[in-house]
């Protein structure tokens, strides 16, 4: 059908009202299917079209397009209440990608080895398992695991909060890898628990050290001092004496005066070796 | 108006003063660091770009002292900074890192970061490789990617830190054309070692050797201070810093008179030379 076959044309008002939005939208899909091929509408209704909004109608077109898919760790995020760009900074900072990988094998490779069972293989389930996080922390931040630090450094994004969004992350997954692996562990099903207040004093240590020190030489120093005292203890002391009941309120009271250091001190998270944070 | 205003900067790293007390006058515009590799131009960016410290000397920049975190921050808000090296994540796309950092540049609206990344990603002629990953680019593609993160927000103060490096002359030329635009009512400081670039886009020059700011002035201004020093002859002068033959098959010489030799009117390459070349340049004065 050409126009000039056109049984009706769009009247001028309605022209204008669907210029605008505001028409009926059962009326605007008419007129729409009018227009499409009918060449003197359309040419009646391009003066009365509103550029502006023509532009913001197509932007949001190119970014339904165009923009990138929310991956489905992102959804899940959402949908659990972390906002939109804090979701994506998660899911894209490479490396927490990379210290997910690290949590997962270190903790694979101690179930494996707790599978035996006995004292020994539960209580290295329970030493090791906090630093499987520990190392996610520490190379959470800076220079040397970061390749584009220097970009990081020179953008306004708070860093403390960037380690802190990265740790928790970290802490996160580790959770949920680990805790099913600890409850495989046979007759300590109870290590499937135990091991989260010690892993949370040590990332808070290590948090709290961090606003004075590098961050991969306190995790380092932390790692090595809880390994220290952990063979230590284990002369006399049993898996279960050294993570009962008494031990968790230490790990917990531990944790808690970290974290408090940590808020106290977070104005030091500033500078490093000659480098701004 | 002074943007970047920095008096007797000093930076070392363990025994090496890698800055030795530079001072920098930098107003709207575009201005070039030019000096040697080694110099200290990487150091004198990083500290103006608030990633380093500096041991000691006075700055400001934007109104503000980077050492005070409140004022680093708001200087950061305002800053574009390309580093030497920005250390791409190859396994990103075009897209996903300038987004990246977009985020940590507080564009925190969906909406408004992704129009902002297809605008910057428009600016460097990226568009087309925008789902494309780094690793599959080219160096001076790379580079570009580079750009267009520090373009982000339509900062104040860009710093761009050998911009040019890996692009063929085509790139280079879009790339002059861009920064000139860039330039108008903002200030660029960009260094590199092609004297060329500067040239071509500079309008103001700071000379940098040593570590020391030894000359600031415009293009011509370098080009006269070698003034009477450059010289044509039939033969190299032995007691020339430096000498060369050109097209014309006689030889070019830098410094003094050679026998039967007739003056030449000296280019920018020449005062640079003289800058950087010369022992006792530090003593030249703006």
């Amino acid at each position: 059908m050409t126009s000039s076959e056109a049984a009706w044309h769009v009247a001028g008002p309605v022209c204008e009202l669907y210029a605008q939005g505001a028409l009926d939208p059962v009326i605007a899909a008419s007129v729409e299917a009018h227009v499409a091929a009918c060449a003197d509408c359309r040419e009646q209704l391009t003066p009365t079209a509103d550029s502006t909004r023509l532009h913001a109608i197509f932007a949001e077109i190119v970014d339904r397009i165009d923009a990138p898919r929310a991956n489905l760790v992102e959804r899940v995020l959402q949908w659990f209440g972390v906002r939109a760009d804090i979701a994506r900074l998660l899911v894209i900072t490479p490396i927490v990608r990379s210290a997910w990988l690290l949590a997962i094998a270190a903790v694979l490779l101690f179930a494996l080895a707790a599978a035996s069972a006995d004292e020994r293989a539960v209580l290295g389930f329970l030493a090791v398992a906090p630093l499987a996080p520990l190392a996610g922390v520490a190379i959470a931040y800076g220079s040397r695991t970061d390749p584009v630090h220097e970009l990081v450094v020179a953008a306004p994004f708070d860093k403390l909060r960037l380690l802190l969004i990265r740790a928790t992350a970290v802490l996160a997954v580790s959770v949920l890898v680990i805790t099913p692996i600890g409850a495989f562990v046979e007759d300590r099903s109870a290590a499937a628990w135990q091991w989260l207040l010690p892993a949370l004093a040590l990332a808070a240590v290590t948090l709290a050290l961090a606003e004075r020190i590098d961050i991969t030489v306190a995790a380092g120093a932390v790692g090595a001092t809880w390994l220290a005292i952990v063979v230590g203890m284990r002369v006399n002391h049993t898996a279960a004496a050294m993570f009962g009941g008494l031990a968790q309120i230490i790990f917990a009271i531990v944790a808690v005066c970290a974290g408090l250091a940590a808020f106290v001190g977070r104005d030091r998270f500033n500078y490093s070796g000659g480098i701004w944070k | 108006m002074t943007t970047i205003e920095a008096i007797g900067l000093v930076r070392r790293f363990h025994r090496t003063t890698a800055v030795d007390g530079a001072t920098l006058n930098i107003t709207a515009g575009v201005t070039g660091l030019l000096g040697p590799n080694g110099a200290g131009k990487t150091t004198t960016l990083r500290i103006l770009a608030t990633v380093l410290a500096r041991d000691s000397g006075s700055l400001r920049m934007l109104g503000r002292d980077p050492s005070n975190p409140a004022d680093r921050l708001e200087i950061r808000r305002r800053l574009g900074y390309l580093p030497q090296d920005p250390g791409y994540q190859r396994g990103f796309t075009v897209f996903e890192f300038v987004d990246y950092i977009a985020i940590l540049k507080e564009w925190t609206v969906r909406r408004a970061r992704h129009d902002e990344v297809r605008r910057v990603l428009d600016m460097v002629g990226l568009s087309d490789v925008r789902d494309t990953k780094i690793r599959k680019l080219s160096g001076g593609m790379r580079r570009r990617v580079g750009l267009a993160q520090a373009l982000i927000g339509d900062p104040e103060l860009l710093i761009l830190d050998e911009p040019t490096v890996g692009f063929d002359p085509q790139q280079r030329l879009r790339f002059r054309d861009m920064i000139s635009q860039a330039g108008e009512g903002r200030t660029v400081l960009l260094s590199t070692h092609l004297t060329d670039d500067v040239a071509a886009i500079c309008g103001r020059i700071v000379v940098i050797t040593a570590g020391r700011t030894v000359f600031t002035g415009t293009p011509s201004e370098v080009a006269a201070t070698a003034a009477g020093r450059v010289w044509s002859s039939a033969d190299r002068d032995p007691a020339a810093d430096v000498a060369w033959r050109t097209e014309d098959g006689r030889f070019r010489n830098l410094g003094t008179a050679p026998d039967g030799a007739h003056l030449l009117t000296p280019t920018l390459d020449d005062g640079y030379m003289l800058l950087v070349g010369t022992p006792g340049a530090d003593e030249v004065a703006a």
